[in-house]
């Protein structure tokens, strides 16, 4: 065989590696109470804002806590803790993207995508860590 | 009966959509002609010429046509008609000037017409210069037209079925309110919707042009190598075509990094590159269009890996398409900050439509000619240059189909989805997930930049090869620890990605000096790797060592566990930011960092500045070593959405940045808790508050304050004020009393940079003292909540940019002369 063959079969093989080992980095959609199930573990969680209940930003207390309660797919209202500072428009999103983990009854939350029907025809994110790093 | 409506300006739209009509069928003029064309060539030489002048004429019609659609579209922004709906949708009245350019192409429409008038340009180009490829060349571009064209047309087939989009429908169709159904519609439509002021920025002015220049050059060297298919002639295809290629690598990354220069200074995303998917679209031809620059040199030098380069720049060019179908059509959905959404499922259907046109007909060229294609007899030896500028080029392409693979995720998601049951959800972390992958093809890719130009093509004598690679390894191994340990730099990736980086500008600038002798115009692809070697060091110490100063250590307790080794990573992770009251000196890092004080500036929408002082004090002395201001500024409820819309302020260092963002802020009307107090001055007199004071000056009749509007029979007196703050005069204020009759009346005037507000209550004509009525706010109502973060040596990183452009320009300058 030839030996351009054979790299290129290695190369192969190393792509397929990386795929594979990428594997298990993913997150998944889940709701509350799946999310509930395996506590520990990080999850996307789509729901909407819980208007009914209350929001707490005060900055004067801590700036980088966010709290509020949603509903996800299920209907199932939750308190959702974000660490960093309230979003930009946040009431008009009508979808949120939360990515975290539950712990007990609440969703601590680091990330918060938000779908906003905006005339301006952009989506929102709002991450509070966002320390990028090649580690 | 038609209903009549007032006021409209339906002219210009009538023409810029006439014009897109003419376009569209020059554009399937020039494909037929030129095509007649290439079928006459051998046996009709005279008809061959008299089609090809055909095709010409219908090509300059198309561009003459597109400039109309350009000026009809920036003719009604720039007029405010708002009567379009594309005008009302992305630009206002009080949009300035120079923004209108960036309100043109901020919608789908603008930037499709933005795409086709770089082809146009491009296609008169070849026109110029192709010569025997001219008639191949353009029937391939021409179809790109078309297709380009057909997302103007804006034929309605009914309701939600639509092929492509116009920017000259009208408000009144593309909205239904019962308005409309008013014949003077027009009179209540005082303003458009404006430009989002994220996008209020010079980068939106040039960065769009930029980035699609270099997404329309894809389409070039994509021509030419169908038309070396079509024509076999796959020797004469090299030299125009690595001189295309040259020019679309080096644009195309220009628009990428001004992207990333964009996203660092202008937008909090808190960097300059997040493996955004829009980010990763545009980056990826780039990746796959230098992967086939450099096969297409291997088979200029030695006949071989002419299919791969072949299929590589086919691949560009669909990818172009394909980053197009991920960003447009909103099926990111909600993984991505940058979106065009809402334009639904026909532009959906239509990019697919055209993708798939693109991609059959490729195939088919591709499959009917595989077997002629030249190649050569034997295998490359593993000891020549095109053996492994081969393997580069693949490592470039995985590192490329790596990144559109996951970055595709929401379009394969569904597959996934009723295969296994699981809901798959992008990686919490993107940035880590790809930096991790990619980190590895940067390291092997620059080590081979370095090391492949010291083989030759054929076959080398690996004698000195290797002398010369063991000594540039053990340099580079020697600088590597240097900056390792000053910069502590531990992960086993990264010490391999700091020696790579260092390699390549080693290796390449040996090389420069020795086998080029410096000489500048050949020097090219030396250039480029030494920029590329640039780059990943400042990738590395700007990414890696980037960190946040903005610690807040007061609300830390409360903090809830992250998962983090140690304490300090936890209150890190979750506490970057800082509440700052003003005048209340908070410490940051080497620095002192106090908030001043806000002010406004009326621009639409109107834009606030936040000054902050930056002291760093000497550690031994305690002296103050240096000071600066920064003024990051934000749109505080614009346009009656809820929040903030900011943009950091930087400071630059040679050694580093120190970039600031306000994050949040008290609310300016509702936390007011302070009251008005009497004071009585006379001339000169010196009025104190909490930080700094006034100065009353005199009274006048030449009123200045602008906000003055005479009124009859009101006498209007102009009270004159100096403002000084610690550090010297802040500025004036002018407040005004306004008598009328036995009334009279001093409007407040509000005096930001110190926080206070002054009116006038009395004046006393007898002593000429007059009672001033002064409030401040409480400093404890006024506050901002700031992210500051230091960017290490991020100066490399833009240097070796601009190092890596530079040297493809020397490149072309140098295939140019040949």
């Amino acid at each position: 065989m030839k030996k351009a063959y054979i790299v290129v079969l290695v190369l192969i093989a190393a792509a397929v590696g990386i795929i594979i080992s990428s594997y298990g980095k993913f997150s998944t959609y889940e709701t509350f109470s799946s999310a509930m199930a395996k506590p520990g573990s990080t999850f996307h969680v789509v729901g909407r804002l819980d208007t009914t209940k209350p929001q707490i930003y005060d900055p004067l207390i801590n700036a980088n806590q966010f709290i509020f309660f949603a509903k996800d797919k299920d209907g199932h209202s939750h308190k959702v803790i974000f660490n960093g500072t309230k979003p930009q428009d946040f009431e008009r999103a009508e979808q949120l993207v939360m990515v975290g983990q539950m712990d007990g009854e609440d969703f601590r939350c680091s990330s918060i995508q938000m779908k906003c029907p905006s005339k301006y025809e952009a989506d929102q994110i709002a991450v509070a860590n966002d320390a990028q790093k090649l580690k | 009966m038609k209903q009549q409506f007032i006021g409209e300006h339906l002219l210009p739209g009538f023409l810029g959509h006439l014009f897109v009509v003419i376009a569209f069928v020059a554009a399937l003029f020039s494909i037929y002609a030129f095509y007649k064309s290439t079928r006459a060539e051998l046996k009709e030489p005279g008809d061959a010429r008299r089609w090809k002048a055909l095709g010409r004429i219908g090509y300059t019609v198309l561009s003459l046509s597109i400039i109309g659609v350009f000026i009809a579209l920036y003719y009604i922004i720039s007029h405010h008609l708002f009567e379009y709906h594309y005008a009302w949708q992305h630009s206002s009245t009080g949009l300035k000037a120079k923004y209108l350019l960036a309100s043109f192409w901020e919608g789908s429409e603008g930037s499709f017409l933005l795409w086709i008038f770089w082809v146009c340009i491009l296609g008169l180009i070849v026109l110029l210069t192709g010569r025997q490829w001219e008639n191949r060349v353009m029937v391939v571009i021409s179809v790109v037209q078309a297709i380009l064209c057909t997302m103007l047309l804006g034929i309605y087939l009914g309701p939600d079925i639509h092929i492509g989009s116009t920017p000259f429908d009208l408000l009144r169709d593309r909205i239904q309110a019962p308005i409309f159904s008013r014949p003077d519609y027009l009179k209540f439509i005082k303003d458009g919707n404006g430009l989002n002021p994220l996008l209020q920025n010079y980068w939106m002015v040039i960065h769009p042009p930029v980035l699609f220049l270099g997404f329309a050059l894809t389409t070039v060297p994509f021509a030419y190598t169908i038309a070396a298919l079509w024509s076999g002639k796959y020797k004469e295809w090299i030299r125009p075509t690595l001189r295309w290629s040259l020019v679309t690598g080096a644009v195309l990354i220009t628009g990428i990094s001004m992207g990333g220069a964009w996203a660092y200074e202008s937008l909090n995303f808190g960097g300059y590159w997040a493996w955004d998917p829009v980010e990763n679209a545009s980056f990826v031809p780039w990746l796959v269009i230098i992967a086939a620059l450099h096969t297409l040199l291997v088979f200029k030098s030695t006949g071989r890996s002419l299919k791969v380069t072949v299929v590589f720049f086919i691949l560009a060019f669909l990818l172009v398409w394909y980053s197009t179908f991920l960003t447009r059509t909103g099926i990111l959905g909600d993984s991505s900050v940058h979106a065009f959404t809402g334009n639904g499922n026909a532009l959906y259907w239509h990019l697919i439509v055209a993708i798939g046109i693109f991609l059959a007909g490729s195939v088919l060229f591709l499959v009917k000619r595989w077997r002629k294609m030249p190649r050569v007899a034997g295998e490359e030896e593993t000891n020549t240059r095109e053996f492994w500028m081969l393997i580069g080029s693949i490592f470039l392409l995985l590192a490329a189909a790596q990144i559109i693979f996951y970055t595709s995720l929401p379009v394969w998601a569904p597959v996934y989805n009723k295969i296994t049951g699981t809901q798959i959800a992008p990686p919490e972390d993107p940035v880590a997930f790809y930096n991790n992958i990619q980190v590895w093809a940067a390291i092997i890719v620059a080590i081979l930049s370095g090391a492949i130009q010291f083989l030759k093509y054929k076959k080398t004598g690996m004698k000195v090869v290797w002398i010369r690679l063991g000594l540039l390894t053990l340099i580079s191994a020697i600088l590597t620890v240097f900056l390792d340990v000053a910069q502590v730099v531990q992960p086993i990736q990264l010490i391999l990605f700091t020696f790579s980086g260092i390699f390549a500008i080693v290796a390449n600038a040996y090389y420069l000096i020795t086998a080029q002798k410096g000489k500048i115009l050949k020097s090219g692809a030396s250039v480029t790797h030494i920029g590329f070697g640039l780059i990943v060091i400042g990738l590395l110490l700007s990414g890696y060592k980037k960190h946040v100063i903005s610690i807040d250590s007061t609300g830390a307790t409360r903090n809830w566990d992250f998962g983090k080794k140690t304490y300090e990573e936890n209150v890190k992770e979750s506490h970057e930011n800082v509440l700052m009251f003003r005048n209340a000196a908070v410490p940051m890092g080497d620095y002192m960092v106090t908030y001043l004080g806000d002010s406004i500036v009326q621009n639409d929408p109107p834009i606030t500045y936040f000054k902050v002082k930056y002291r760093r004090l000497d550690k031994n002395t305690g002296a103050v070593a240096e000071q600066f201001t920064l003024y990051p500024d934000a749109f505080v409820n614009p346009k009656g959405q809820q929040g903030l819309s900011s943009n950091p302020a930087t400071r630059h260092y040679l050694t580093h940045d120190v970039f600031s963002y306000i994050s949040s802020m008290s609310d300016p009307e509702q936390t007011d808790t302070s009251a008005f107090h009497k004071i009585i001055a006379n001339k000169n007199d010196t009025l104190y508050v909490s930080n700094g004071y006034l100065i009353f000056r005199g009274l006048t009749k030449d009123i200045t304050n602008p906000k003055y509007k005479p009124q009859a029979g009101e006498i209007a007196v102009q009270i004159d004020v100096d403002a000084y703050g610690i550090g010297g005069k802040l500025g004036a204020l002018h407040p005004l009393y306004l008598i009328k009759g036995n009334q009279a009346i001093g409007p407040d005037e509000a005096f930001r940079d110190l926080g206070i507000e002054l009116r006038v209550e009395a004046i006393h004509p007898d002593n000429g003292s007059i009672d001033f009525g002064i409030k401040q706010r409480a400093q404890q109502d006024d506050y901002i909540v700031m992210k500051v973060i230091v960017f290490p040596y991020i100066g490399l990183l833009w240097l070796g940019i601009m190092i890596m452009v530079a040297g493809m320009g020397l490149s072309f300058l140098y295939r140019l002369k040949k």
